[in-house]
This record gives structure tokens, C-alpha cells and sequence, in this order.
């Protein structure tokens, strides 16, 4: 089931129901049950797998752990984290081929739901085992829990295995406060779901399928507007993820922090997709800096351009999520090299400084969304040919660069309008609950206008699910 | 070496590596106390250590270092 | 320290009692009154609306009701009805937070509080769902495609008829375009009505889940055009979604193979059927928004064929080869049944495609369609079978660049003819006659 279906729904509700109104102790067991039966609507034969994996890296987990040399404990903890990756590795190149060899759809492999995520989990919890910065769990239930947790399995946030593990005590009396926070998360996030990124995802679909018929300044346009999809679409869901993760009384971390107002690149991808970001940091980018220090600045900028690299190739083994990393990582490296002199020279002058506060986020934003071109192109060629078109006066076509079809586009002036402002103020009101400015003032309101502007809210939602066959169509 | 002997020679290499020469190192100081203390200069940071030092850090060891006053003591051990 | 706030808390806290205690009273005297005052003045208020509104309300009814008086009492009861059960409904629901509040905290109080809600606003759906009124509030107009919100109002309005016997057109859109209700209607008025039931895209299995769904204990009739296409075409199960329930279930489970066993049109219908919220979902969105999903797809559809019709029949017809068709000749066979069960006749128009689909057409299939109505024909007297070779021939121009659909000429003189069908159906069923034997 879908995350945006009726039967979602009432799975949480149900999962609700049950787990709330039976014995604390066996909560985390439930929990475990409920992660599984979603799984199962997926796919029987990959919660096999899921499982699977699951016992193995209990056992590998305790077996580190006990280890009493230090090399055995090592070559315990590389065995585990290489067969996970050989797993990892195996099924997106396995679609690779088939996709290659234009193998019979039928008999084509999917790749399990979440395995990117509960892989990269479960490695991550073997390295802190190792490293010594987390016991090696004992519960079962818990470490399976901790692959399987349904609102994070379909697409994030990556969850620390000790941040999770931490809060598995919290099932037994969770806090009302959280749970309210949760729901008001799950709203939001509907929210930006539905209403910005399902309305942008037409004019983008469009300006891809065949960027020849459009104009330079449609495809512009088209640019921005998957950046903003993008944008909205992964971070509403992930505010879904986290929220229904608080109604049962674990929270997980955060995944964005407003990355389009970052003043660099380093602080883009610090705040963009921030729990694989940072995963990779820790348990990619610092070994593998560290292995390459005796290279000098050569080994920073390899490092760096590799661990961008694993990040576009995280998304699917294809030349276009290939290049997309190769890109953010030139990005990265120029930033790293110059930004010494670009302090240096700012500091000098002032003056320049408050033009740079409002010029760096300006750019950092275009490079992303110049980026992003990549991203939702199918293939390296339209993506080069998307590219291409958005010059004026490149190749011999007959659209005059500034036009703006809307129909063409599939958009309309008003909910445009209506779309962006949406998108404006649910990034205020992110902005507005990081930094903790008028949230108290928002919860002294009476309760009347609070529970009218969610309903305003949860109304708005209902109306702009467009599609809503969806709910019956989605893939069960 | 001593502990304020390792305190003295690590002041002017946080100073280089952080960019910032008004930096005065504690025990208790953490990455979120430095501005510009993130993990690609924290590597930075180990490799001018290790430089000056002249010792080599494992991954395993890094990672356990939760603030200035564990390196300091990772270092006296080292150079005992 | 203020010795009187005690006291004032209690005086609040039993003022807040009081005012329960009232809200309680008048959710009990509501629809009290209401029934009182319905039974009182419903006829009344009827008959004055009857005589102002009545030619208007009829335009407006475009032939699903015969006696506005009679349609406007039948909505004031509904509304009644509806009124009653929210009230009912509201103060279950209040006794069940009650029951909550005294038991549970937060947030498993809310969990609570909030299936109660979920509950309650289900059963309210399942009782409005009965009514004729719930579905009026749906409907938005006949310009929109709202074949589940339509189905319902006629299903509901059919009972109201006078005529000692009712008819009703089942099938896909073919049954639509073929018979005309309102020809029928007058040409039998006083003997049968005829209600048009028939849903898009229905294969022989969707045609006997919509019957089970008409209540009327009246029933005599069952008419479908039927073609090859409900039995080999290969359509989605949509309809399983509206019409499948948990009754439904072990009939399908013998039913055997043919289709998945327990696909999401299949779960789909369950959920439907346990929580009325999720059937009525599509029809209260269309009419909260204006815009009509399926509209939109229709009209996709549409845009999608080919422009030759030669072509898409060619299509077609190659999807019909081979075509499995057991499962819907076991559903035919359960329609049947149905039917017999319910002491009213199944009247099959073995009826004719666009002649380009059906040269198109390997003829084997027909064959084998033709054999099998003729052999349950031949078993079962209550099915009254007409052929080809009875019917009113259908030439190419009949379908005005269409392959299965006939234009209106083609549909009045096939509704004559169905009507005189039944004409003759009735004075020989009074004589113990069979007016159409199976021709073979």
C-alpha cells in the first residue's frame, strides 16, 4: 500500500487502535508485526528477505561484540558490511542489466521496497558496533524493528541505530505532546505533498517527455518547478515518515533544513536529504578520507568527488544519477578549494559581504536546480538535449525562446499563483518552527483557530487530491 | 609528553586549521563549538595532528574521540 | 486563599453536566418531533409542493420517478431518516468517549475518540446510503459522468413506481445505448416500469453483483444486451470496487478460477463494503470539487483509440482470441440463478456489435458464446433468449463511427422492439406460455 491511500490510512488507524489499547510490554513486538504485515502488502517474498537480513546482522552484531581481538573483530565487522553491500549492490545492477539486455518485463526484477534504507541502516549499526560507539543489540525485536519500521522503510529518513534504539523505551508511555506533534507533522506534510508537489509534477512531466517543443523560458520554468516538486514531494513525505513514526512514539530525524536559502554548496548538502548525507559522512567519506590522507588535497577532492558519486548512484545504477553525483561533487571541490580565499576576500570587504549574503544562497539554488536537470531526465541524452534547448538560439527551432504556453505546460495562471504562495509559506512556517520564532504565540492562540486553520488545512488537502484513483490504482 | 605540553603544540594547529587565531582550545570543546569544525575539516584537523605528532590514528580510534580533551588524551598515550 | 473557587469549580462542573444533560434531551426530541411533525404534515407538505413544483420536479426527474407527491414525500422521510440517525449516532458517540474518557488517557484516549468518530460517520454513510435524498446531494448534474451516484438515485426512486411490476436494464453500455427506459415506459405504463441500471464496462460477473444490489422485492424482469464483450473482453474490475461485499465473498470463492484470487478490486470491494466512507469517497469529491475525475478519463480514453475504425476493431478482435471466458459463463449461470430465485425473468438480447467488429471477429467466437446462451436457455425456462434473427438488424450506419455504440435512431427501434417483447411476454405469462421460445 501506498502511503497516499485510503487503505494506508487505515492501516495506521487500525496499528493505532491495537497498539494503544494493549499491554505497554508488548509494544515493540506489535510494532514489529505492523512493520511487517506493510511489508508483506509489498511483496511476501522480499520480507523474506528483510528478515533474513535482519537475523544475520544480529548475529554478526553480537559476534563483533565479542570478539576478543581486534582483527577478528574487523574482518567480522567487513564480512558483514560487505555482504550487505554485495546485496545492495546485486539487485540495482541486476535492473541494470535487465534494463539493459531489454529483458522481458515480466521477468524483469524490481528491487526490494526500502532496501536501500534498511541497508544502509543495518551497516551503519554494524560500524558503530565495531567503532565501539554503540553496544551491540540483544534484542532481537528491537534490531528487527529497526530495519522494518514501516513509516521509514518506503523512503527514509535514515535513522542512527542508537538514536532509534534509544527511543524503543518511549513505546511503554508515549507522550501526548508527541503524539499531537506528529499529527500536525502528517498534515503538513499531506500538505506539501499534494498541493505543491502534485500540481508541479504536471508541468515537469511535461517539459521532460520532449523539451524540443518547448521554449528556452519553458524549460526554465520547468527547471525551477522540479527543483520546488522535488523538494516539496521528498520532504512532505519525509514530515509523513516522522510523523506517523511520533504517533507511535519514535521520532526520526530530520531530513532537510530550508536547503534552498544555503549560502554554499558544503551547506546545501548538509542540509538537503540530511540523515543520507550525513550517514555517508560518518560511515563513507571519514573512512575513506582517512585511508586517503597520506594523498594530501588529492585525496580530499577524490574523496569528496567518490562519496558524490555513491550518492547519485544511491538513487539507481544509471549514467544519469552517475553524472548527477560526478556534478555535486565538481561542485563540492571547487567549493572546498576556494572558499579559504572567497572568506579572505569577503572579509576584506564589507561591503561586498552583504551582497554575497543574498547572491550565495542565489547561486547555490541555480546550481542545484542546473543539477536537478539531471536528475529527472530518463537518459544522459535528453537530459544534454534538455540542456541544450534551454540555450536561445541553440539548434534550428522554430519556438521563439520566450515563450510561455501555459497549456502547453499543463498549467494554469491561478493555482500557479495559489501553488507557489502555498510553497512560500509552508517554507515560513518551517523556518518559522526550526528556529522557535512565534511558535509559542501559535500555541497560546485559542484552541478554536488552531483547530480551524487544521481543518482549513486537512479541507485543502482532500480538495487538491487530483488523482483520487489513485487510491485505488496505487500498486498494492 | 604531558597533557599541557600536548595542549600547547595543538593551539596554533587548530588555529590553521579552523582559519581562526583567536581559538583557545578546552578539554570539553566539541565540533559544535567551532565554527567552520565539520567533516572535511575534521579530518584536516587529524591529519595536521598526526603531522606534527608524528603518529598515525585508525578510523576506530577517530570515532571515539568525543571532544579536545580525548584527543589530548589519545595523544599522551601515543607519545609516552 | 479563596474559599469559594471550590465551590465555583463544582457550580461550573455541574452547569457543564446540565448542559449534557440538555444537549442528550435534544438529540432524543429531535427526530421525536420530527417523525411526529413528518407524519403529521409530510403529506400535507407534499401536495402543496406537488401542485407548485410538480411539472418542474418531473423535467428535472428526466424519467426516474412518475409522481413528484409521491418523490417528495419519499425525501422528506429520507431526510428524516437521516436526521434520526445522526442524532442516534452522536449520542452513541458521546456515550462511547464517555465510556473513554473514564478509562484511557492520552493519546490512547484520541486513538479512541477518533475510531469512535470513524465509526459513527460510517454507519451514518451506511444508513444515508439507503436514501434517495443522500444521493441527490451527490449528484451534480447530467453533464458530469457519476454512474455510481446516478445507479444509486434510480436504484433507490424504482420501488416508487405504481406499475404492479418492475423491470430493470442491467449490463454495460451497450444495455445503455440500445434500450431507451422512458420508450419502454410509455409504451407499458400501467404494467411495467422500467428502471435503466447498467454501469460502463460491466462484464457478465459485475452484471450479476449490480443485481444483487437492487432491493426492490417487485422485480420481474432483467434485461441485458449482452455481446461478446462482457464475456471475453478484457476489462478492468473497477465495478468490483462499488458493487463487491463480504456476501459476495464465499459465492467467489466457488466460483473458481479465472480471475486473481484476491486482487486490490477485490479488497477494494471489501473495504467498501465495511467502511461505506471509501465507496462514496469518488462521488463526494466530485461533488465538493465540481471537477469529475472520471470525466477526465473517459476523456483519455477516448482520446487513446485510433481514429480507423477498422484498426481498432482489428485490436479488438485479437484480444478476443483466445480470451478466457469460463469465469463469466459461470457468473452468467449464478445471474441466473439470481434471477430464478427472485421469481423474475432474465431477458438477454444476444445482441450485435458494429458489423466492422464483428467481420473482425473470429466467428468461432460468437459461436461459442451463441451455443453456450442457447444450452441455458434450453435449461432454464425463465430465460428468454432473442437472437439475431429476431431482433431489429443493426447495419454499419447504425453506429456512426462507433464500434459498439448505436445512435439514436438505432436505440428507438430497438427499445420498440424490446417493449413489445414484453407486451407479449405479459399476456402469455397470464396463460402459462412461453411468447419466446428458444428459437432453435
Amino acid at each position: 500500500m501506498s502511503f497516499l491511500s485510503f487503505e494506508f490510512a487505515l492501516f495506521v488507524g487500525l496499528a493505532l487502535l491495537i497498539f494503544y489499547l494493549a499491554p505497554p510490554r508488548s509494544r515493540p513486538c506489535l510494532l514489529l508485526v505492523f512493520s511487517y504485515v506493510f511489508y508483506l502488502s509489498w511483496s511476501p517474498v522480499h520480507a523474506l528477505l528483510l528478515a533474513a537480513v535482519s537475523g544475520g546482522v544480529y548475529l554478526a552484531g553480537l559476534s563483533i561484540a565479542k570478539c576478543g581481538s581486534e582483527k577478528g573483530k574487523f574482518a567480522r565487522m567487513t564480512l558483514g558490511v560487505a555482504m550487505l553491500l554485495v546485496l545492495l549492490f546485486a539487485f540495482k545492477s541486476a535492473v541494470w542489466f535487465s534494463r539493459m539486455f531489454h529483458a522481458d518485463p515480466a521477468m524483469s526484477i524490481i528491487v526490494p521496497l526500502g532496501l536501500s534504507y534498511y541497508v544502509f541502516k543495518m551497516v551503519g549499526y554494524l560500524m558503530d558496533v565495531y567503532w565501539e560507539t554503540l553496544p551491540a543489540q540483544n534484542n532481537f525485536v528491537t534490531l528487527a524493528l529497526y530495519g522494518a519500521f514501516f513509516p521509514q522503510i518506503v523512503s527514509g529518513p535514515v535513522q542512527r541505530a542508537g538514536d532509534f534504539f534509544g527511543q524503543i523505551g518511549k513505546l511503554q508511555n508515549p507522550d501526548p505532546g508527541e503524539f499531537a506533534a506528529g499529527l500536525r507533522r502528517i498534515l503538513f506534510g499531506l500538505f506539501k505533498k499534494i498541493v505543491i508537489a502534485d500540481y508541479l509534477a504536471a508541468p515537469v512531466a511535461s517539459v521532460h517527455a520532449d523539451p524540443s517543443r518547448f521554449s528556452s523560458l519553458e524549460l526554465l520554468f520547468g527547471a525551477y518547478c522540479f527543483a520546488i516538486e522535488l523538494y516539496a514531494d521528498f520532504s512532505g513525505i519525509t514530515d509523513i515518515a516522522i510523523g506517523i513514526g511520533q504517533l507511535f512514539g519514535i521520532k526520526g530525524p530530520e531530513n532537510f533544513d530550508l536547503p534552498y536559502y544555503s549560502p554554499n554548496i558544503q551547506m546545501f548538502w548538509r542540509r538537503w536529504h540530511m540523515s543520507l548525507t550525513s550517514w555517508l559522512t560518518d560511515y563513507l567519506f571519514t573512512p575513506l578520507r582517512m585511508s586517503l590522507r597520506t594523498l594530501g588535497s588529492a585525496g580530499l577532492y577524490l574523496a569528496v568527488v567518490l562519496n558524490f558519486i555513491a550518492i547519485g548512484l544511491w538513487h539507481g545504477l544509471t549514467w544519469v544519477f552517475f553524472f548527477f553525483g560526478l556534478l555535486n561533487g565538481i561542485y563540492m571541490v571547487v567549493s572546498v578549494m576556494t572558499l579559504k580565499q572567497r572568506n579572505r576576500f569577503f572579509q576584506a570587504r564589507p561591503a561586498l559581504a552583504q551582497i554575497r549574503a543574498i547572491t550565495g544562497p542565489l547561486i547555490t539554488f541555480h546550481l542545484m536546480v542546473f543539477a536537478m536537470i539531471f536528475f529527472r531526465s530518463e537518459t544522459l541524452s535528453s537530459a544534454f538535449k534538455y540542456v541544450g534547448s534551454m540555450v536561445p538560439g541553440w539548434g534550428n527551432r522554430s519556438v521563439t525562446f520566450g515563450r510561455f504556453d501555459q497549456a502547453l505546460l499543463g498549467v494554469a495562471f491561478r493555482p500557479l499563483m495559489l501553488c507557489f504562495i502555498a510553497f512560500f509559506a509552508s517554507e515560513a512556517v518551517t523556518w518559522a518552527a526550526r528556529r522557535q520564532i512565534c511558535v509559542d504565540w501559535f500555541f497560546t492562540m485559542p484552541v478554536f483557530f488552531r483547530r480551524a486553520l487544521y481543518c482549513a488545512l486537512a479541507a485543502t488537502v482532500l480538495l487538491f487530491f487530483k488523482d483520487s484513483l489513485t487510491f485505488i490504482y496505487a500498486r498494492f | 609528553m604531558t597533557h599541557a605540553e600536548i595542549h600547547q603544540k595543538l593551539t596554533p594547529i587548530f588555529r590553521d586549521v579552523f582559519d581562526d587565531p583567536a581559538i583557545e582550545i578546552k578539554d570539553t570543546m566539541t565540533a559544535k563549538d567551532v565554527p567552520g569544525w565539520d567533516s572535511l575539516t575534521y579530518v584536516n584537523l587529524i591529519v595536521a595532528v598526526e603531522k606534527a605528532f608524528a603518529v598515525s590514528f585508525t578510523t576506530k580510534e577517530v570515532k571515539s574521540l568525543v571532544n579536545v580533551g580525548a584527543l589530548i588524551e589519545l595523544l599522551a598515550k601515543r607519545t609516552a | 486563599m479563596n474559599s469559594s473557587s471550590p465551590h465555583r469549580l463544582q457550580s461550573q462542573h455541574s452547569g457543564a453536566a446540565d448542559g449534557r444533560r440538555k444537549l442528550t434531551l435534544l438529540l432524543v426530541a429531535l427526530p421525536l418531533v420530527a417523525w411526529v411533525l413528518y407524519a403529521a404534515l409530510g403529506g400535507r407538505v407534499a401536495s402543496i409542493v406537488f401542485v407548485k413544483y410538480g411539472e418542474k420536479l418531473l423535467a428535472k426527474g428526466d424519467g426516474k420517478f412518475t409522481d413528484p407527491g409521491l418523490f417528495v414525500r419519499g425525501i422528506l422521510e429520507d431526510a428524516t431518516v437521516i436526521l434520526t440517525a445522526s442524532c442516534l449516532l452522536l449520542l452513541a458517540y458521546r456515550a462511547a468517549s464517555a465510556v473513554a474518557e473514564r478509562r484511557l488517557q492520552a493519546p490512547a484516549l484520541w486513538v479512541v475518540k477518533g475510531w469512535s468518530i470513524f465509526v459513527c460517520v460510517n454507519v451514518l454513510v451506511a444508513v444515508a446510503a439507503h436514501t434517495a435524498l443522500f444521493w441527490c446531494l451527490l449528484y451534480t448534474g447530467r453533464d458530469d459522468i457519476e454512474n455510481f451516484t446516478q445507479w444509486h438515485i434510480k436504484e433507490a426512486l424504482m420501488d416508487e413506481a405504481s406499475a404492479p411490476s418492475l423491470a430493470v436494464l442491467l449490463g454495460n453500455s451497450q444495455t445503455h445505448v440500445q434500450i431507451d427506459p422512458k420508450i419502454l415506459n410509455e409504451r407499458l405504463t400501467g404494467k411495467i416500469w422500467t428502471t435503466e441500471l447498467h454501469f460502463p464496462g460491466s462484464s457478465i460477473y459485475d452484471t450479476m453483483l449490480a443485481l444483487e444490489r437492487v432491493r426492490s422485492s417487485r422485480l420481474r424482469y432483467v434485461i441485458a444486451y449482452v455481446s461478446e464483450i462482457p464475456f471475453y473482453g478484457d476489462s478492468d474490475d473497477y465495478r468490483m470496487i462499488l458493487y463487491f461485499g463480504l456476501r459476495d465473498l464465499p459465492p467467489y470463492v466457488n466460483l473458481g478460477p479465472g480471475r486473481p484470487f484476491f486482487d486490490r478490486y477485490v479488497i477494494g470491494g471489501l473495504l467498501g463494503d465495511i467502511f461505506p466512507v471509501y465507496q462514496i469517497w469518488e462521488p463526494l469529491m466530485a461533488r465538493l470539487r465540481g471537477g469529475n475525475v472520471q470525466k477526465k478519463q473517459q476523456a483519455r480514453y477516448d482520446a487513446s483509440l485510433e481514429s480507423s475504425l477498422e484498426e481498432r476493431a482489428r485490436r479488438i478482435a485479437k484480444d478476443y482470441e483466445g480470451a478466457d471466458s469460463s469465469f463469466q459463463k459461470r457468473a452468467f449461470e449464478i445471474l441466473a440463478q439470481k434471477c430464478r430465485e427472485r421469481d423474475c425473468r432474465l431477458v438477454i438480447c444476444a445482441g450485435q456489435c458494429n458489423p466492422i467488429l464483428e467481420r473482425a471477429m473470429n466467428p468461432s467466437i460468437r459461436r461459442d458464446m451463441m451455443d453456450f446462451l442457447h444450452e441455458q436457455a434450453a435449461r432454464d425456462p425463465n430465460i428468454i433468449l432473442l437472437v439475431d434473427s429476431q431482433m431489429p438488424r443493426q447495419v454499419e450506419a447504425d453506429y456512426d463511427n462507433d464500434l459498439t455504440h448505436v445512435n439514436g435512431a438505432a436505440r428507438a427501434r430497438f427499445s420498440k422492439y424490446i417493449a413489445e417483447v414484453l407486451e407479449k411476454t405479459i399476456q402469455t405469462n397470464t396463460s402459462g406460455l412461453t411468447a419466446y421460445p428458444d428459437p432453435r
